[in-house]
C-alpha cells in the first residue's frame, strides 16, 4: 500500500456447515480454501489465509468483484469485502468512522438508518469486551452521523468489527453464499444435459452438494442443425464456473433413434431414447471414475417423468440417478435457474428433439419387462459401443 | 471423408464476383474520403460515386437522378412502403412478398393503416381480376408486387399488372421488388410503368449492405432516414463508396451477361427437376406452371420437414435452403408455400435449391444423386 490513508482490503469468508463436520473439518476448509483460490483467478489478491472459522482473502485489488466471486463458491456462507487495521482504539475508530460514512452517502436521501455495531472479540488480551466495544464504537457513531438510529434487532446498517491478535478487521457488507459444500468432496457424477431449464438446474444442485460433474448430451445431427449444440455448450460454459472448469462430451443420437424408431413399438419411443442416454451415461461414469448420475427428472410433469416410466428409464442404468429436482415445481426449477443464471440461455428457441422421432403419443406409464421386450429388436451394445466410440469433447475452463 | 462443398443456394446470396472486389477495393483504401468534402479528395470519390449511379441507373433502365443508394433491399422496400403509407388509403401487396416488404406491411396495419392483399392462382400469378377489383373498391397509394419470388421462382407479369393499375388507378404507386429478377430477367420499367424498383448487390455477386431504390418518373417517398441529406434528402448518412462502386459493377456484369448466366442456371435447374420428377416419388415442384426464375427450384417431399432434408444434404456437402423448421409444431410451411395452395402433407418437407453460373453439370450431378440418397434414407426412417 502506496498510499498510508488507504487501509489494506481484506474479504472475510465464512462456511457454515463445514464448520460442524467433527473429523472431516481439516480436509473440508483445505478444499474450499483451494476452490476459492481458482474462483479467484481473475480478481488479483494476496494470500489467503485459515484462521479459526473463516477464510482471509489479503489485498484483493476489486474488492466487489472477489466479493461476488467467492460468494459463488459453494460451501461459503457469507462474504465480506472489509479493512483491517491494528488492534489499537484510535485506529478502529478511525477505520469505523470512514467505513459509516461512505456507507451512509451510499444510502440516498437524508432519512434516518438503522444501525448496529456488532462487535467479535477472538483474541481476549483485547482491553474490551464485544459488549463493550459495540457500545464505545456505537457511541461515536451516534454522535457524529445525525441520520443512525440504532436498531440492534434488524438494522440496514451494520458495521462489523472483528477483533483478531495482530489486527482488526471491519466490514458494512455481507454478501450472502449459496452455501453447500466445496466441488470435489463428494465425488464425481455424469449429469445428463438437455437444453431446457431443469438439466442445468439439476447439475448446479449436485456440484453444490459437494459433487464435480461431468456432462453428457446426445446430438442428432442431421435431424438437427449443429448450432442447436450450441445452447448447451452455452449451459455448460455457465455452469463452468460453479466448479472450476467442466467437460461437455456430446454422444452422436442419430442411429440409436433412427434403429429404434425402425423397430420398436411408437408409443415406448421416448423411454427407449433415455434409456439408451442413461446407457451412454453410465459408460462415461465407468470410464472417468464417476459413481452416480444426474438427470433433471421431477415426479410426474410429462410422459418420460411418471413413476412408472422413471422405473423403466432407471432399469438401463447401473448406477444410481440423482434427481435434486424430484420435488420441485416448475415454476421453483425456474426461479433457481434465473438465479444460477442458466435460465436466459435455456429459453433460446433451438429445438433439442427432432419431430422426426417423436411418437404422437407416448405411453404414460411402462414397465422394464415392456420396454426390454421392445430392446430385443435391437443390438443394443452395438449401437452404444459405435455411439460411445464417438463421443466428443468440449473443454470449458472456469473463467470464460 | 467430407465431401466438396456443393452451394446450390445463390438465391440466398452470392460470393463477390472478383472484378467487383477489384472496383471496390480502392474506396477502401487510398480512395477514403467523403464524397460531401469539397477538397479534391471528397471531390474525386464523389466523381466515381455520381460515375457509379450513372452505371447503374443504366443497367435498372433509370435516370441517375432517381436513383437512391441503400444499404440492400431490406431498406428500399421499407422506404417506399413507410414513406407511401397514407391514412384513408390502402397498401396493396401481395402473399408472396419477400419478409422486408411483408412486415413492414404488417407493421403499418399495426399503426392502423389498410393493407390488402392481392389473391393469386395456384401458379403463384396474381389474380387479375382481384387486383382491379382492389384498386376500384378503394383508392390504392400503392401497389407491392415481388417480381420474381425468392421462395419459389414464379415471375409476375408486370406488363399486365402495370397496365390494370394505370387503367383503373394512374396514380397509384407501382413499385416491384426485383432482387431475384435483376440478374436473370430483362428490366423494362418504362413498359410496365413501375414507379420504383429494389435491388440488392449480394444476390448478384456483389457485396452485403449494398442496395438501390431506382424511382421512375420524378415521384418521391418520404425518406425513412433523415440526416445530413445525402442521396438528394431521400437516404442521409455518408454514402458507401466502396459498396457503391460493387453495386454498379455487379449490375453491369448482370447486364452483361444476362443472357449466359440464365441459360446456364435454367440448364442446371432443368436438369436437377428431371432428376426429381423421374427419379423421387412424392414430390412436387413448386410454382412450375408459368414463367418462373432460371435459377430457382422449389420442391416439396412428402415425408419429413424440409430443415431435416437439408441437414441430411449438408452432411454430402450440399448446401440449400428451407422455409420451414423442424421444431415448429406443424413443421411449419412458410406463408408462400401456402399462399400456393401446395397441400399440407408436401409443404413442410419444401426445400429451395438454387443456382448460378458458377455450378457445373458435375456438381448437379452429384447433388442430386445426394439428394435421392437422402431422401430414400429418410424415407425409411419414416414420418411419425
Amino acid at each position: 500500500m502506496s498510499d498510508p490513508t488507504v487501509l489494506p482490503a481484506v474479504l472475510i469468508v465464512r462456511y457454515a456447515e463445514i464448520g460442524l463436520k467433527g473429523g472431516n473439518r481439516r480436509s473440508f476448509e483445505k478444499a474450499l480454501a483451494a476452490n476459492l483460490k481458482h474462483a479467484l483467478k481473475a480478481t488479483p489478491h494476496g494470500p489467503v489465509e485459515r484462521p479459526r472459522g473463516r477464510i482471509v482473502v489479503r489485498d484483493p485489488i476489486d474488492p466487489a468483484a472477489a466479493a461476488r466471486a467467492a460468494a459463488a463458491v459453494f460451501g461459503v456462507a457469507s462474504v465480506s469485502p472489509g479493512i483491517t487495521v491494528a488492534p489499537d482504539m484510535d485506529a478502529i475508530t478511525a477505520a469505523a468512522r470512514s467505513m459509516t460514512a461512505q456507507a451512509v452517502t451510499e444510502r440516498p436521501g437524508d432519512g434516518p438508518i438503522t444501525f448496529a455495531v456488532k462487535g467479535r472479540r477472538s483474541d481476549k488480551s483485547f482491553p474490551l469486551d464485544s459488549m463493550e466495544l459495540s457500545a464505545r464504537l456505537g457511541g461515536v457513531l451516534l454522535g457524529e452521523f445525525p441520520r443512525l438510529q440504532v436498531d440492534l434487532s434488524r438494522p440496514q446498517l451494520t458495521l462489523g468489527v472483528e477483533v483478531r491478535k495482530d489486527e482488526v478487521l471491519l466490514y458494512t457488507e455481507r454478501i450472502e453464499g449459496f452455501g453447500g459444500i466445496p466441488v470435489g468432496t463428494t465425488g464425481k457424477a455424469v449429469s445428463l444435459l438437455s437444453g431446457g431449464i431443469d438439466s442445468p438446474v439439476a447439475s448446479w444442485l449436485a456440484m453444490k452438494r459437494g459433487a464435480r460433474v461431468l456432462f453428457i448430451t446426445y446430438h442428432s445431427y442431421p435431424f438437427l442443425p449443429e448450432a442447436s449444440l450450441d445452447k448447451i455448450k452455452d449451459l455448460t460454459r455457465r455452469l463452468a464456473r460453479y466448479q472450476h472448469g467442466a467437460v461437455l462430451h456430446v454422444a452422436p443420437f442419430a442411429d440409436i433413434q433412427v434403429a429404434i424408431k425402425k423397430a420398436c413399438p411408437e408409443a415406448l419411443r421416448t423411454v427407449l431414447f433415455r434409456r439408451m442416454m442413461a446407457r451412454l451415461a453410465c459408460r462415461l461414469a465407468r470410464r472417468e471414475g464417476a459413481l452416480s448420475l444426474v438427470t433433471g427428472e421431477s415426479l410426474g410433469q410429462v410422459a418420460s417423468q411418471t413413476m412408472e416410466n422413471i422405473r423403466s428409464i432407471a432399469d438401463a442404468s447401473d448406477l444410481p440417478v440423482l434427481r435434486p429436482l424430484i420435488g420441485f415445481d416448475k415454476t421453483e426449477a425456474i426461479d433457481l435457474a434465473r438465479r444460477i443464471g442458466t435460465y436466459d440461455i435455456s429459453i433460446r428457441p433451438q429445438p433439442d428433439s427432432c419431430t422426426v422421432f417423436q411418437p404422437r403419443k407416448p405411453a404414460i406409464k411402462t414397465t422394464p419387462e415392456e420396454v426390454r421386450n421392445a430392446e430385443a429388436a435391437l443390438d443394443v451394445d452395438d449401437l452404444v459401443d459405435e455411439s460411445f466410440a464417438n463421443l466428443d469433447e468440449y473443454v470449458f475452463p472456469a473463467v470464460p | 471423408m467430407k465431401a466438396p462443398t456443393i452451394y446450390l443456394d445463390s438465391a440466398a446470396t452470392t460470393p463477390l464476383d472478383p472484378s467487383v472486389r477489384e472496383a471496390m477495393l480502392p474506396f477502401l483504401e487510398d480512395n477514403f474520403a467523403n464524397p460531401s468534402s469539397v477538397h479534391p479528395l471528397g471531390q474525386k470519390v464523389r466523381r466515381a460515386v455520381e460515375d457509379a449511379r450513372e452505371r447503374a441507373a443504366a443497367v435498372l433502365g433509370g435516370e441517375p437522378a432517381g436513383l437512391v443508394f441503400t444499404s440492400g433491399a431490406t431498406e428500399s422496400n421499407n422506404t417506399v412502403l413507410r414513406g407511401l403509407a397514407r391514412k384513408g388509403k390502402r397498401i396493396i401487396i401481395t402473399r408472396l412478398e419477400h419478409p422486408s416488404a411483408a412486415r413492414p406491411a404488417a407493421y403499418l396495419s399495426g399503426l392502423g393503416f389498410e393493407v390488402a392483399e392481392a389473391a393469386n392462382d395456384s401458379s403463384g400469378r396474381i389474380d387479375l381480376g382481384h387486383l382491379a377489383d382492389l384498386l376500384r373498391e378503394k383508392p390504392a397509394s400503392l401497389l407491392c408486387v415481388i417480381h420474381g419470388s425468392n421462395e419459389v421462382g414464379v415471375i409476375q407479369d408486370l406488363d399486365a399488372i402495370g397496365a390494370v393499375v394505370r387503367e383503373i388507378s394512374p396514380r397509384t404507386w407501382l413499385h416491384t421488388d426485383a432482387v431475384q429478377t435483376v440478374g436473370y430477367v430483362p428490366l423494362h420499367p418504362q413498359r410496365w410503368r413501375i414507379d420504383s424498383l429494389s435491388v440488392s448487390a449480394h444476390k448478384i455477386f456483389g457485396p452485403k449492405g449494398a442496395g438501390a431504390l431506382m424511382l421512375y418518373g420524378g415521384r418521391s417517398p418520404e425518406p425513412l432516414i433523415h440526416g445530413g441529406g445525402q442521396e438528394r434528402n431521400l437516404r442521409s448518412g455518408t454514402e458507401n463508396p466502396s459498396a457503391i462502386a460493387g453495386l454498379a459493377t455487379a449490375l453491369d456484369a448482370c447486364a452483361r451477361h444476362r443472357t449466359e448466366r440464365a441459360d446456364h442456371a435454367a440448364r442446371l435447374r432443368d436438369r436437377m427437376q428431371e432428376v426429381i420428377t423421374n427419379e423421387i416419388s412424392d414430390a412436387c415442384i413448386n410454382g412450375a406452371a408459368g414463367e418462373r426464375l432460371p435459377h430457382i427450384l422449389s420442391v416439396s417431399f412428402a415425408g419429413f420437414p424440409g430443415e431435416v432434408l437439408l441437414h441430411h444434404l449438408e452432411t454430402e456437402g450440399v448446401m440449400v435452403s428451407t422455409g420451414s423448421a423442424c421444431h415448429s409444431a406443424e413443421a411449419g410451411a412458410s406463408e408462400v408455400i401456402r399462399a400456393l395452395g401446395v397441400p399440407a402433407r408436401l409443404a413442410g418437407g419444401t426445400i429451395r435449391i438454387s443456382f448460378s453460373h458458377r455450378n457445373t453439370d458435375d456438381e448437379i450431378e452429384r447433388a442430386a444423386a445426394a439428394l435421392k440418397r437422402q431422401v430414400v434414407q429418410l424415407r425409411e426412417v419414416g414420418s411419425q
